[in-house]
């Protein structure tokens, strides 16, 4: 009798130790109404930094009778992990981090866009490097974050020049080593993106060999919860209504947008006003953009980035951006 | 009237200061042993016998008084005196024959084999030369630490209770041992014990000593031949004199010592 | 009766080995479950069965291999190098009273210092290939080492010291068969718990610029969500952690057959 009850204990310690992590299948719920809302602090975003700085967003919520809480990380990774645990409703990111997210089950969205910028990527070499051509990577440590959406444009880069990963020494480090690694030639060339581009060109230790023109569209895009979305479409339109407010502040008034983006970004706003040349940040999404990220797919498919395809037209939902009016 | 070979202890005495307190460990100690002699020095806890055998074996180095082995002071430590504990400190991780080994210095590797062999031979190990300290008896670890101690051949072998820590059989089985080794090696031994029996089997001479000041009561030579006689009535007379010394009689109080 | 007495001790001994597993089969068997009834969310913790069969694709390519060799090798560099160090300098200061002291502040102010926090500077002195991976591990493994030589000369028995004083004996016999011997049992003891943290600290090392080892792998699959496949590295590194410790756990044994020590009830 005294053995069995030990087992009993056993296993119900044991599954107590599991209990944590069901919640059932779905995705914490949101039970106060709360907009969880996570993203870096860059560039891609300034519509929505400009929105929360003017208070539009918050304004609209509280018609809505619901909160917003910001949550910033350094990566798309990251943002994922935080979709994962819950944690948050809306993320902002590039494609191919949205595109990890939707291919490990996560029940997401993509509801709009963030920014789709070119110049934003870019493959940089260290300021007094002798190499002028991408050609001349062979063999040299190149550094890049796996799964980043720049990621994608050095593969990409490297295609156009005749180049494959496996013909370069691929270097993994975090995204604030890379800068130091470039300037102390610990590294021959790093894929970045806004902000640090601009950063690290100011402060000397870095040049451009080559940017996404022509090479990748470099879309960032707005992840929701299909679940929180679907029970809350009326928040989900005010974010998108209020990133398009952003958006158009931004064109008509690019100076006043570059001090109150300059607040949430580490970037001057002189520096910022450069930045914003390198985006388009219109929250629509073309068909052409839905091809960009179809291409997308297929290279992180063919890298074993994601293991499972992933249904572009499923994912991608433009309904909320009509509702929202926007075209 | 030292003779060459001697030990002689003069006015020796030794104090240990613990704050405020004085305390008196030795006073007055007057000695002296003779070159061969088998000495037992017998003593309630507290007395000094092991400080002064310590003092003796150079390991206590704080006191009044001269120390001299034929005519030359006593400093510190020295191979000519050996010493046994009560504890056999054996290496635990040595074999018996490693143990006696690690007390060797400046030998031959012929001469270390020979020498090691012959004292394993005459504490009687023969056959447990590659045995560890946790595989022995009590008495068994004991005959080791008299070996190794024997090893570097000392004049004087200091032995500080040595069968204190083993039962009373094997007890009795150890002072007949020593002894005999003792007819072999002839050697100067100072036994230190609380055992008045062993004292007056083993020793040529019994030295009895008080506690609080630790100092010399009595000395009684003993005129027994050997091997003796436990039961004899000289013995017993003996072992009633020494008795006396330390419950004089049946109605003073016992006096406890620390 | 033989034969009563050979079933008895076949069943002790099923009963010893199924003792020695119940607990981890009995984890193993709940997530299953768990799994199998869809209790589980798949993103934050996958079934077994994914699991499973993500471990046994990258057994089968020889993936999984490559990995644990490049993070093995890493290892045992960077334990290597604590070892001797921390026993040499262990030794050094043990046996030093004035090495000791000048030396005690500096260490206990460096010692709680997780090794994670040292890779900026490792990468800065040492760039971003092994030479700084390797540091971070011998960082993690060389204070336990160090500490358990110290403490063990400290702890040898004082009777026995005295009685080398007794014999006269030459520093070095002193050393060789005194010290050295006898602080075997807690430095033995170190040398376990070092490289278990050495081992620990892979994935902190790997961290820094790597494109292989078992740390790697299990960032790497952070980055791209695939849960599996991190719980497969972090398995991996729990099962070669366990092997390292048993092995030394023989040597121990076999070392120090002297050594009798108290199992338990």
């Amino acid at each position: 009798m005294k053995k069995i009850l030990k087992i009993i204990l056993l296993i119900s310690i044991i599954a107590l130790v599991f209990a944590p992590l069901g919640y059932g299948k779905v995705q914490r719920g949101n039970a106060a109404k709360e907009l969880r809302i996570a993203l870096q602090p860059i560039p891609f975003y300034a519509p929505l930094f400009i929105a929360k700085q003017q208070g539009w967003l918050e304004a609209e919520l509280k018609q809505e009778k619901a909160k917003l809480k910001w949550h910033f990380f350094l990566s798309g990774p990251a943002v994922n992990e935080a979709f994962a645990a819950g944690q948050i409703d809306i993320g902002l990111m590039g494609d191919t981090p949205a595109l990890i997210a939707r291919a490990s089950g996560q029940d997401l969205r993509i509801v709009s866009l963030a920014a789709s910028g070119p110049k934003a990527q870019a493959l940089a070499i260290p300021k007094n490097s002798n190499i002028k051509s991408v050609k001349e990577l062979k063999g040299k440590r190149v550094a890049v974050i796996k799964g980043t959406g720049v990621h994608h444009f050095l593969a990409l880069a490297f295609q156009k020049n005749g180049l494959k990963f496996n013909d370069v020494q691929i270097v993994n480090l975090q995204i604030e080593d890379i800068g130091a690694a470039l300037t102390s030639g610990n590294v021959e060339a790093g894929a970045i993106w806004e902000p640090y581009i601009t950063q690290w060109v100011e402060n000397g230790g870095i040049r451009i060999l080559t940017d996404g023109t022509g090479i990748k569209r470099g879309l960032s895009v707005i992840l929701v919860s299909n679940k929180f979305a679907v029970q809350n479409p009326a928040l989900v339109n005010a974010l998108l209504k209020a990133y398009q407010r952003g958006y158009e502040f931004l064109k008509a008034a690019p100076q006043q947008a570059a001090e109150l983006v300059a607040k949430e970004v580490n970037l001057t706003p002189k520096q910022l006003l450069q930045v914003f040349t390198k985006f388009n940040y219109w929250p629509g999404i073309s068909d052409a953009d839905i091809d960009d990220l179809k291409k997308s797919e297929e290279f992180m498919r063919d890298q074993k980035i994601i293991r499972s395809k992933v249904d572009i037209d499923a994912f991608v939902d433009r309904r909320y951006l009509q509702a929202a009016g926007i075209k | 009237m030292a003779v060459d070979g001697n030990l002689v202890i003069r006015n020796l005495n030794k104090e240990y200061v613990n704050g405020q307190t004085v305390i008196k460990v030795l006073q007055d100690i007057n000695l002296e042993i003779n070159k061969g002699e088998f000495i037992s020095i017998v003593g309630g806890s507290g007395c000094g016998k092991t400080t002064l055998l310590r003092i003796i074996a150079g390991l206590e180095t704080a006191y009044q008084g001269s120390v001299t082995l034929a005519r030359r002071p006593l400093v510190g430590c020295g191979l000519d005196r050996g010493v046994v504990f009560q504890e056999h400190r054996l290496l635990p991780w040595r074999t018996v024959k490693d143990n006696i080994a690690f007390a060797l210095n400046n030998v031959t590797p012929e001469e270390r084999e020979q020498i090691i062999q012959e004292h394993i031979d005459l504490v009687g190990l023969t056959g447990f030369e590659h045995a560890y300290p946790h595989q022995l008896s009590g008495g068994m670890a004991q005959r080791v630490a008299i070996a190794r101690a024997l090893v570097n051949r000392p004049e004087i072998l200091l032995l500080d209770e040595p069968f204190g820590a083993l039962d009373a059989l094997t007890r009795i089985q150890m002072q007949q041992e020593i002894l005999r080794i003792w007819e072999i090696e002839k050697n100067t031994m100072i036994l230190v014990t609380h055992d008045i029996d062993e004292a007056i089997y083993l020793g040529d001479r019994v030295i009895v000593m008080s506690s609080r000041p630790g100092t010399i009561k009595k000395i009684l030579p003993v005129n027994l031949p050997r091997p003796r006689d436990r039961n004899h009535v000289e013995f017993a007379y003996l072992r009633r004199e020494i008795y006396r010394e330390f419950f004089a009689s049946k109605d003073d109080d016992l006096v406890y010592a620390i | 009766m033989y034969r009563k007495l050979r079933l008895w001790q076949t069943s002790t001994d099923l009963k010893k080995i199924f003792l020695y597993f119940s607990l981890a089969l009995g984890v193993l068997f709940v997530w299953q479950v768990l799994g199998v009834i869809g209790w589980l969310n798949p993103v934050i913790i996958p079934s077994l069965s994914t699991v499973f069969r993500s471990f046994g694709e990258y057994l089968s390519s020889g993936e999984l291999f490559r990995h644990i060799g490049v993070s093995i090798i890493r290892v045992l560099e960077g334990f290597g190098l604590a070892a001797t160090l921390g026993i040499g300098l262990g030794l050094a200061i043990g046996l030093s009273r004035t090495l000791d002291r000048m030396t005690d502040l500096l260490i206990q102010i460096l010692k709680p210092i997780p090794p994670i926090a040292w890779i900026p500077l490792a990468i800065i002195w040492f760039g971003i290939g092994e030479a700084s991976k390797i540091f971070i591990i011998f960082i993690g493994a060389f204070y336990p080492i160090l500490i358990s030589v110290i403490d063990g000369i400290r702890r040898i028995d004082p009777k026995l010291i005295e009685l080398a004083k007794i014999l006269e004996v030459p520093r070095r016999r002193f050393i060789k068969d005194l010290i050295l011997l006898g602080i075997l049992p807690p430095v033995m003891t170190g040398l376990r718990v070092g490289l278990g943290i050495a081992w620990m600290c892979v994935v902190a090392a790997e961290l820094i610029a790597a494109s292989e080892g078992v740390g790697y792998l299990i960032m790497d699959a952070r980055q791209l969500s695939q849960s599996d496949v991190v719980i497969v590295g972090m398995f991996t590194i729990g099962v070669i952690g366990k092997l390292m410790d048993s092995l030394l756990r023989w040597l121990n044994k076999r070392i120090l057959v002297w050594n009798v020590t108290y199992l338990g009830d």
